[in-house]
């Protein structure tokens, strides 16, 4: 894996108001946090997008270029903890970082690729992805970019569960061993005639309304008796 | 079509749609989906039309799941009836959707196919929607 270098800058202001002038200004906001403590930075908005949604970024160890007054420099090697998306446009808002020790073991979500296409799906069958990525937990220079998966044999009626993955050197899946991947269904007929003949009639049972006509049956028979 | 199987209350009152759709904005199952961009109301009859569509493009080998669900009442008054006397009965059911929402996602496709079964059933629905991919 490649060395992902990242510059950002100190950010001492914080607040919504700032936070909207960067992201206006091409800057992200973003924080650092190391030792229990959170350093708030600002860092290049395309960079980062182009980092986590194209590249390795959202998993990848990043070494952080801190410049601090324009003249101190720091590195720190950070992993993405989380970040945020606006939900209609999708850009990036503001993207959370976790120093961490290159000694110590991490547990990071890596994405798991196919790469044969199961035999079922060529006999007609659907493929559902059910597990897209596996968490592991390795030293952070060891973090591999993708897991590499083939699911070539898989037939109609069956599936891939983690177990069946053989883990690199290194690194220690994590993940329930008995997850399933990815299954290949059978192809289901829609069924067009039936549903359409429903029609709108239908109208949903009320909550409560059985114990409501309950009552007043039970009521009736108590007048009546009277 | 889609509707409750049990509910509360009969009737319910208009409310309002403001602001984005946190919840249910990425894609979570599929490859592909639609995702709103604007506010409104999405009966059940046109979720149907649209999910009718996508099945008829894509034909066979392909996954799709409706992410949204018309849980709520829209009531009408008869033709030519007099102002007052009562909230109308009910007439159909909507879901409520916010910009930022997905409301079909798919899978088993490819892009092309996906994009283009997205694009007829966007014509059915009463919001306006974009195609979207999942990021990785």
């Amino acid at each position: 894996m490649e060395k992902l270098l990242v510059k950002a800058d100190v950010r001492p202001e914080v607040g919504k108001g700032v936070a909207r002038s960067l992201r206006r200004s091409g800057m992200l906001p973003a924080v650092v946090y190391s030792g229990g403590n959170s350093r708030p930075i600002k860092v290049h908005g395309k960079e980062m997008s182009k980092l986590i949604f194209t590249g390795t970024g959202d998993h990848a160890l990043i070494t952080i270029e801190l410049h601090e007054d324009g003249t101190k420099k720091s590195e720190h090697p950070v992993l993405v903890k989380d970040y945020q998306t606006d939900p209609v446009s999708d850009e990036l808002l503001h993207v959370d970082f976790v120093e961490v020790s290159l000694k110590k073991l991490v547990k990071v979500t890596v994405p798991i690729e196919i790469v044969k296409e199961p035999i079922g799906i060529k006999m007609g069958g659907i493929l559902e992805h059910h597990l897209r990525d596996i968490e592991v937990e390795c030293l952070p220079t060891q973090i591999p970019d993708k897991i590499e998966v083939d699911a070539g044999h898989i037939d109609i009626g069956h599936s891939l569960h983690v177990s069946d993955i053989s883990a690199p050197e290194g690194i220690k899946i994590i993940s329930d061993p008995s997850g399933a991947i990815l299954n290949v269904s059978a192809p289901k007929v829609e069924e067009v005639a039936a549903e359409e003949a429903e029609g709108e009639a239908a109208e949903p049972e009320l909550v409560g309304e059985k114990g409501k006509e309950e009552a007043k049956e039970e009521s009736a028979q108590e007048e009546k008796e009277k | 079509m889609l509707l409750p199987k049990k509910v509360k209350f009969r009737k319910m009152q208009k409310g309002r749609m403001n602001g984005k759709a946190y919840r249910g904005s990425s894609v979570s199952f599929g490859e592909y989906a639609l995702k709103a961009v604007e506010p409104g109301w999405v009966s059940n009859r046109q979720i149907e039309a649209a999910r009718v569509a996508i099945n008829r493009h894509a034909k066979r080998g392909c996954k799709v799941w409706i992410r949204i669900f018309p849980d709520k009442p829209l009531t009408k008054k008869p033709a030519e009836t007099r102002m007052g006397k009562g909230k109308g009965a009910p007439e159909s059911w909507v879901a409520v959707v916010k910009p930022g929402r997905i409301l079909y996602e798919m899978s088993g496709v490819n892009e092309d196919v996906a994009k283009e079964a997205l694009r007829l059933a966007s014509h059915k629905l009463s919001v306006a929607t974009r195609f979207v991919k999942r990021v990785k």
